[in-house]
C-alpha cells in the first residue's frame, strides 16, 4: 500500500461522507414515503462505497466481501420496501368468504 | 507497470467517489421522487461501481479483483430491477409526478392513490400558500369533475345539459388562435358565461440554476430563455387580439390574465372551469405540433376539464360526428356531449373506428341508443377499417362541422407507427371543431 493509494482513499472517503449529508436530509425531510425509500436505497450504495474504502484504509480484503453483502441486502431491502408501499396503497382486500 | 495501475486505481477511487457524491446531491435536490430515483439508480451505481473497481485494483490480488467485479456485476444487474419496483410502487402510492403530470402515460393503466401514505406537512403548506382564493374553489370542484363518467348513462340527472358557466380560453398564439378566441366569445354570449383569457399556458416558472456560467445547464438555461421570449411574444399578440375582440361585445364578464404556473398549479387553475378552449395545432412550447403532441391532447389526457379544440369556428353547426374507438373513455362520449349542452339541434352521426378490436361497434350502438332516448337524431355509420382510404374518409368527414372524440391521436411512440394512418388524427385535421369531453 503506497502513499498514493492511501491518499486517494482518504480523499474518496471524505467525498463520500460529504454525499451522506444530502441523502440523510432527504431521508428525514421526505416528503413522500417513496422519497424516503429512495434515500434508504442510496444510503445502501454509499455504504457499499464506504465498505470498499475501509478495506483499502485498514488493509483488510475482507471488507470488500462486506461491500458485496451490503449490495445484496440493499437490493432485497429496496424490493421489500417497494412491495410494502404497493400493498399499503392498494385497496384493502375483501374478507374471505366462509 | 505497478505505478500505472496505482495511478489508475487512485483515479477510479476519487472519480467514483465524486460521481456518488453528485448522485447523492441529485437525490436531495431533484424536484420529484421519480427524478430522484433516476439519480440514485444510474449515477449511484456508476459511481459505486467505479469505486469498487478502484479498490479491487488497489489491492491487486486476484481475490480482491474478483470480489470487486462480482459486486459491480451484482449492482448493475439489480439496480434496474430495484428501481423499477420502487418506481411502480411510488406511482401506485400516489407520489407527486412533478412535470410529468400533464402527460401521464400510465393514467388508466395502473391504479393510483390520490394521496401518498405519508403526505408531509411541509408539502401541504407550500401548495396551499401558492393557491389564491379562486384556486381553492377550483380545487374543491375538481374531485367531482374527475369522477369517471357513467358510460351507460343510467344516471339520468347527470346527463342534463349544463351550459358552461366559466369558460377558459387559452391564448397561446398560432394560426387558429383567432378562431378559438371567437369561439370562446360566441359561446359565452350564448350561455352568459364568464370568459377567462389565459395566456402563458405551457410556460414553466423560471428556475435558478446556480451562479456560474459553466456546463450544459447554463446553455439549456440560455435556450429556454430564448424560447420563453418567443412564447411570450406569441402570448402578447394573442392577448391583444383577445382584448380587441372582447372590446366589441358588451355585457360579458371577461377576465384576461397572464400566468406562468407550474404544471400542478395549472391543473388546479383549469379544474374550476367548465370548458377549456384551445386553438388547434398549438404545441406545449408555442410551436406548431402534431395532434398527438398538442396542448389540447395533453389537457384532454389529464381529464380535468372538457376541451374544445378549434381549427375554424363555424357559425352554424349542421352535423356532429361521434368518433368511437375501442378505449373505455370512448364509451362516455355521448354522455359528455349531452352534458356539455353544445349543438343541441344538430343531428349526430356515430363513426366506429375498429382499429384493433370489434368492441367499438357495440359501444357505438349503445351510445346511439342513449342519444335516441334523449331525443337526438342519430345515425350509425359503417365502421372505419384500419387501412381506410384517406381521400374517401376526408370526403365523408367534410359533411361534419364538429366532432366528439376521446383523444386526438391513437399513435404510440415508435418508428414504424408513424407510417400508419390514424383515424383520430384524420378527423382532428379535417373537422373544424373537436370536443374532448
Amino acid at each position: 500500500m503506497t502513499g498514493l493509494i492511501a491518499w486517494a482513499a482518504t480523499l474518496a472517503v471524505a467525498i463520500v461522507a460529504l454525499g451522506l449529508m444530502p441523502v440523510a436530509w432527504r431521508l428525514v425531510a421526505g416528503p413522500s414515503s417513496a422519497d424516503r425509500v429512495i434515500a434508504t436505497d442510496m444510503l445502501g450504495l454509499l455504504g457499499v462505497c464506504i465498505a470498499a474504502l475501509t478495506a483499502l484504509i485498514s488493509g483488510h480484503v475482507a471488507f470488500l466481501d462486506i461491500a458485496l453483502g451490503i449490495a445484496l441486502v440493499g437490493f432485497l431491502a429496496a424490493v421489500a420496501f417497494a412491495r410494502l408501499l404497493e400493498r399499503a396503497s392498494a385497496a384493502p382486500a375483501p374478507e374471505p368468504k366462509e | 507497470m505497478r505505478t500505472a495501475i496505482e495511478i489508475l486505481a487512485a483515479l477510479l477511487l476519487v472519480g467514483g467517489a465524486s460521481v456518488v457524491a453528485l448522485s447523492a446531491l441529485g437525490v436531495a435536490r431533484l424536484p420529484d421522487p421519480f427524478s430522484r430515483m433516476h439519480a440514485a439508480a444510474k449515477a449511484g451505481v456508476a459511481g459505486a461501481g467505479l469505486l469498487l473497481l478502484g479498490a479491487g485494483l488497489a489491492f491487486g490480488t486476484t481475490g480482491a479483483i474478483l470480489t470487486a467485479v462480482l459486486a459491480v456485476t451484482f449492482l448493475v444487474i439489480t439496480a434496474p430491477l430495484a428501481s423499477h419496483a420502487l418506481g411502480r410502487a411510488a406511482y401506485v402510492a400516489g407520489a407527486p409526478l412533478g412535470s410529468a403530470q400533464m402527460s401521464n402515460a400510465l393514467a388508466g393503466v395502473l391504479d393510483r392513490r390520490a394521496f401518498d401514505i405519508d403526505p408531509a406537512p411541509s408539502a401541504r403548506s407550500r401548495s396551499t400558500k401558492r393557491l389564491s382564493r379562486d384556486d381553492e374553489s377550483a380545487a374543491a370542484a375538481s374531485p367531482a369533475s374527475q369522477q369517471p363518467l357513467d358510460p351507460a348513462g343510467h344516471d339520468a340527472a347527470a346527463l342534463d345539459p349544463a351550459p358552461a358557466r366559466r369558460i377558459l380560453c387559452c391564448l397561446v398564439g398560432g394560426e387558429s388562435q383567432r378562431a378559438a378566441t371567437e369561439a370562446a366569445l360566441d359561446l359565452a354570449r350564448a350561455a352568459g358565461a364568464q370568459v377567462t383569457g389565459l395566456s402563458g399556458a405551457g410556460l414553466e416558472p423560471r428556475v435558478w440554476r446556480g451562479p456560474l456560467p459553466i456546463g450544459g445547464s447554463f446553455w439549456s438555461d440560455w435556450m429556454t430563455t430564448r424560447s420563453r421570449a418567443r412564447i411570450r411574444q406569441n402570448c402578447a399578440e394573442a392577448l391583444e387580439e383577445f382584448q380587441s375582440l372582447a372590446a366589441g361585445t358588451s355585457g360579458l364578464d371577461i377576465v384576461a390574465r397572464h400566468e406562468e404556473p407550474e404544471a400542478a398549479a395549472f391543473a388546479q387553475l383549469l379544474a374550476g372551469q367548465d370548458l377549456a378552449i384551445l386553438p388547434a395545432g398549438a404545441g406545449p412550447h408555442g410551436m406548431p405540433a402534431e395532434p398527438a403532441m398538442e396542448l389540447a391532447a395533453s389537457l384532454a389526457h389529464a381529464r380535468v376539464v372538457p376541451v374544445l379544440r378549434v381549427r375554424q369556428w363555424p357559425r352554424h353547426v349542421r352535423a356532429v360526428l361521434l368518433v368511437v374507438g375501442d378505449s373505455p373513455a370512448c364509451g362516455a362520449l355521448a354522455a359528455g356531449l349531452l352534458r356539455s349542452g353544445l349543438w343541441a339541434a344538430a343531428p349526430v352521426s356515430i363513426l366506429p373506428v375498429a382499429e384493433e378490436s370489434p368492441g367499438a361497434v357495440a359501444m357505438a350502438n349503445e351510445q346511439a341508443e342513449l342519444l335516441r332516448r334523449h331525443g337526438r337524431g342519430v345515425a350509425v355509420l359503417p365502421a372505419l377499417d384500419a387501412d381506410f382510404d384517406m381521400a374517401v374518409a376526408q370526403r365523408l368527414l367534410a359533411r361534419f362541422d364538429a366532432a366528439v372524440m376521446a383523444r386526438l391521436s391513437s399513435r404510440h411512440a415508435g418508428m414504424l407507427d408513424s407510417l400508419r394512418i390514424c383515424a383520430f388524427e384524420t378527423v382532428a385535421d379535417t373537422v373544424p371543431v373537436t370536443l374532448l369531453p
